[in-house]
């Protein structure tokens, strides 16, 4: 797959894996991965990044006496996958046209 | 092996051994010890406190140089 | 490899970084260990999953961006670059000053651990001569005299321990104003870039 689709895609993955419920990073690495190749080196910088454009929040909970972080997914962070999913539709469009044409050869 | 609050604990055993070795110098000097620590050349030089020209010196001599040298 | 020995390797790994930005990459690597081993996964087998401690800290490494030199002065125009090189004598000598006089205050500063140190070890020296020879002296000078001995080599004792509790306490704290001002420093011309 092509590098600058993927890291797209990986993007909202991660967001996705946070809409039903608030998640801890290796719990992000196994729900993603089901999907799409990811790794604690690749997953580190979407976080920290979707972090700073307030997509996700971060805090900590304490859990078998160490401190365990939790993402939970902001208002802007669904908005995001929202768009996302409305930019798919014509993108969605497009390959339909793509293939048609294709086949019509 | 972890010695629990070992700054603090040091502190204390830093202090305490400073007062001891004070009240035991003290008791020295109340038992007349300031004649005893006159000493002529023929001080032997493991003596690290003694009485030099009305002065109290506590020296540790070292291989012609001196290691340590205070004098009050 | 086992938890910690991946963790140290990490941490050497990203020891030019300030210690906040490392700690936040270590916790990040040491849950994800944490978290694989709670799973049911053997330390062994946790630490096999992840990529190797180089491959971390160069992903961490530039995720947070490279360093850039900046220079916000217009150098572009010849009219800087001449009043640049005609002004050397002011702002060098100026420049220099300055550093000189941050030198003078590391040196300053630098005294007292040193201090610490030379302290901790003569009365060492102090404490062991004068306490197992007191009793020679007490033997061949007088008892008094021997025992005032013990006194001082007692006191040594003492003083050597507050000795290296100081120079404990102040090396971190003279290591850390080091650090902090060449950050501060390298900050004045060089300023990160983030790669996103």
């Amino acid at each position: 797959m092509d590098s600058q689709l993927k890291k797209g895609l990986l993007e909202i993955c991660v967001l996705a894996a946070l809409a039903k419920q608030d998640s801890y990073g290796y719990q992000i690495i196994k729900d993603v991965s089901q999907v799409i190749e990811i790794s604690e080196s690749t997953l580190y910088p979407i976080l920290k990044r979707l972090e700073a454009s307030r997509d996700l929040e971060t805090y900590s909970v304490e859990h078998n006496s160490r401190l365990r972080k939790y993402y939970r997914l902001t208002d802007s962070g669904r908005r995001h996958i929202a768009d996302f999913l409305d930019d798919w539709k014509s993108v969605m469009a497009v390959i339909d046209f793509i293939k048609g044409e294709v086949h019509h050869d | 092996m972890v010695i629990r609050n070992f700054r603090k604990k040091a502190l204390i055993a830093g202090l305490i051994f400073v007062l001891t070795g004070s009240l035991i110098v003290g008791a020295g000097l109340a038992a007349g010890g300031q004649k005893a620590l006159i000493a002529g050349s023929s001080k032997p030089w493991y003596q690290t406190i003694w009485i030099e020209d009305g002065k109290v010196v506590v020296s540790l001599d070292f291989l012609n140089g001196s290691l340590f040298h205070i004098s009050f | 490899m086992t938890e910690k020995e991946y963790l140290d390797a990490l941490n050497k790994a990203l020891k030019w970084l300030p210690k906040p930005e490392k700690e936040i990459c270590f916790n990040y690597a040491r849950e994800m260990i944490e978290d694989r081993i709670e799973n049911g996964l053997p330390e062994a087998e946790a630490v096999a999953q992840l990529e190797s401690p180089q491959q971390m800290a160069k992903a961490f490494l530039e995720d947070r961006g490279s360093l850039k030199f900046k220079f916000s002065l217009p150098i572009n125009s010849v009219m800087t670059v001449i009043l640049l090189i005609l002004g050397f004598p002011l702002w060098g000598a100026l420049l220099l000053a300055g550093l000189m006089i941050l030198l003078a205050g590391f040196l300053l500063a630098g005294c007292v651990p040193f201090i610490c140190v030379v302290m901790t070890v003569s009365l060492l020296f102090v404490a062991l001569v004068s306490v197992s020879a007191s009793p020679f002296v007490m033997v061949s000078v007088s008892l008094i005299a021997g025992v005032i001995q013990l006194g001082v080599g007692v006191m040594a004792l003492g003083g050597l321990i507050l000795a290296a509790l100081g120079a404990s306490l102040t090396i971190p704290w003279f290591k850390a104003a080091v650090m902090k001002t060449a950050q501060f420093l390298r900050s004045l011309f060089f300023q990160e870039v983030s790669k996103w």
